[in-house]
């Protein structure tokens, strides 16, 4: 039933993101969805379980993306990690804590894809580019996440399934 | 001898009692309606004869009938209509509630099926903006739709709804009528990735179109390209076209990539810096062609 749920939120969170329906290729507004994804489940369900369900997302974030194979899923499984270490004696439900425990796991996310570019003498980005993207995930994401919280909540419920963490009281 | 020239005299009698005077008032009582429905028919028939001969003019009697009656008639049709239409409108109003709600139904169907159809039409001429181009120029090239975008905010790539199965390997160019959009990078059997010319793997080998000095189009992210590498001594105007030198094998040459929309001379630079606005709005990117070889 766990892997309905996750499967369930990584299909939907991916549809979402590759759809020209909702965001444009080169548009401002866009919002790191399956990053949401796994900071939820980093917050309500934590343990190895979390660290695994962020690799594999970055993974198939990596194979619907057209960037380097890998980099999706190490920087996604970091920021898992550094979440569930970060989380462990937090009250997860309350708004504020959500809120930034994301905007944690936006920059985690940001800066391992930035230090890998660079490792890998990839294509680099200005540090205006950098600063911007950040800002718009930051401010998109944060106000995103009680609401993927919440759906996600609602959705473990419908499932029977019993977060191990926040005591099902996601929306705070 | 039997005589019949009244009603009586059909009975069985010989002579009739009725005087010769009187038979002729039951002969003439007999014959009148014929008569006169033979004098209204030879007036009808003169009428008809006299409107026949002075067509298309209006007779001084139908005029006056026309005109005498006409009035009364619109006052009488006025005073009836007047009286249905405060039956209709104010009284009789028992199915209006229902009517009303089948109208309104109706209407958000039609309004519904007219946005389809506005859509299909659209549609339609942005298709055959496209097969005429590919007339024109790229005879062998695909037809393919957009249907994904990448889901990194970090990268410019779409996905197109033609693989390998279709014949698109990697590397082939992405156009429109418009002008240049990509290359492809990722060939799955139905499905492939396309890099957009505005990322920042991207590069384009490209000439001037007025100059033809050349350089190389750089993808700068949001919807912003830059010509590099172009000579200090060249000459490079705002508004100056850019096109695809046909260089590397992977785009044609001649393909329109953008505008020059600003260039700025560094002071110690030997190159230009010039920024390209490309042709093609790569945000509403719905159809493309797929420049197979």
């Amino acid at each position: 039933m766990f892997l309905v749920l996750y499967s369930i939120a990584m299909l939907l969170a991916c549809v979402i993101q590759t759809s020209p329906l909702f965001f444009a290729v080169d548009a401002g507004l866009h919002v790191d969805l399956t990053l949401l994804v796994v900071v939820y489940f980093s917050l309500f369900w934590g343990g190895q379980r979390a660290l695994c369900l962020g690799f594999v997302t970055g993974l198939l974030q990596d194979a619907l993306s057209s960037e380097l194979l890998g980099l999706n899923a190490l920087s996604k499984s970091l920021t898992a990690f550094v979440i569930y270490m970060l989380c462990r004696n937090v009250q997860t439900g309350s708004l504020m804590a959500q809120g930034l425990f994301t905007s944690v796991a936006i920059l985690v996310d940001t800066l391992t894809r930035l230090t890998m570019m660079g490792v890998l003498q990839s294509h680099t980005f200005t540090l205006p580019t950098v600063l911007r993207t950040l800002l718009q995930q930051t401010l998109l994401g944060v106000p995103l996440m009680p609401c993927v919280c919440y759906g996600l909540e609602a959705l473990a419920q419908g499932l029977r399934l019993r977060p191990e963490k926040g005591q099902g009281n996601a929306a705070g | 001898m039997r005589w019949t020239c009244c009603a009586e005299c059909r009975s069985e009698h010989v002579r009739c009692a009725t005087p010769p005077y009187e038979t002729m008032k039951v002969l003439s009582e007999r014959w009148k309606p014929i008569a006169f429905f033979f004098c209204l028919a030879l007036v009808a028939l003169t009428l008809i004869t006299v409107k026949t001969r002075l067509v298309p003019h209006i007779s001084f009697f139908e005029s006056w009938i026309v005109s005498a009656v006409m009035p009364l008639q619109e006052a009488v049709s006025g005073g009836i209509y007047s009286v249905q239409n405060i039956w209709d409108s104010y009284i009789n109003l028992i199915h209006v509630r229902r009517e009303n709600s089948r109208l309104q139904q109706q209407v958000e169907a039609l309004q519904g099926q007219l946005h389809r159809y506005q859509e299909a039409y659209l549609q339609q001429q942005r298709l055959q903006e496209i097969l005429d181009f590919r007339a024109s120029t790229f005879p062998k090239a695909l037809a393919a739709e957009v249907v994904g975008i990448d889901p990194s905010q970090w990268a410019e790539a779409i996905t197109i709804n033609k693989g390998q199965k279709h014949g698109v390997q990697k590397d082939v160019a992405i156009v429109t009528p418009h002008g240049l959009v990509g290359r492809t990078i990722e060939v799955a059997p139905r499905y492939a990735a396309v890099l957009l010319i505005t990322d920042r793997r991207s590069a384009v080998d490209a000439l001037v179109q007025r100059t033809r000095a050349r350089g190389i189009v750089v993808g700068k992210s949001r919807r912003l390209t830059e010509l590099r590498y172009v000579d200090f001594h060249e000459d490079i105007r705002v508004g100056d076209q850019i096109i695809s030198s046909g260089l590397g094998d992977v785009y044609p040459k001649g393909l329109l990539i953008g505008t020059v929309s600003s260039v700025r001379a560094k002071p110690y630079g030997l190159f230009h810096e010039v920024e390209v606005q490309p042709a093609v709005d790569l945000a509403k990117l719905e159809e493309v062609l797929v420049l197979v070889p």
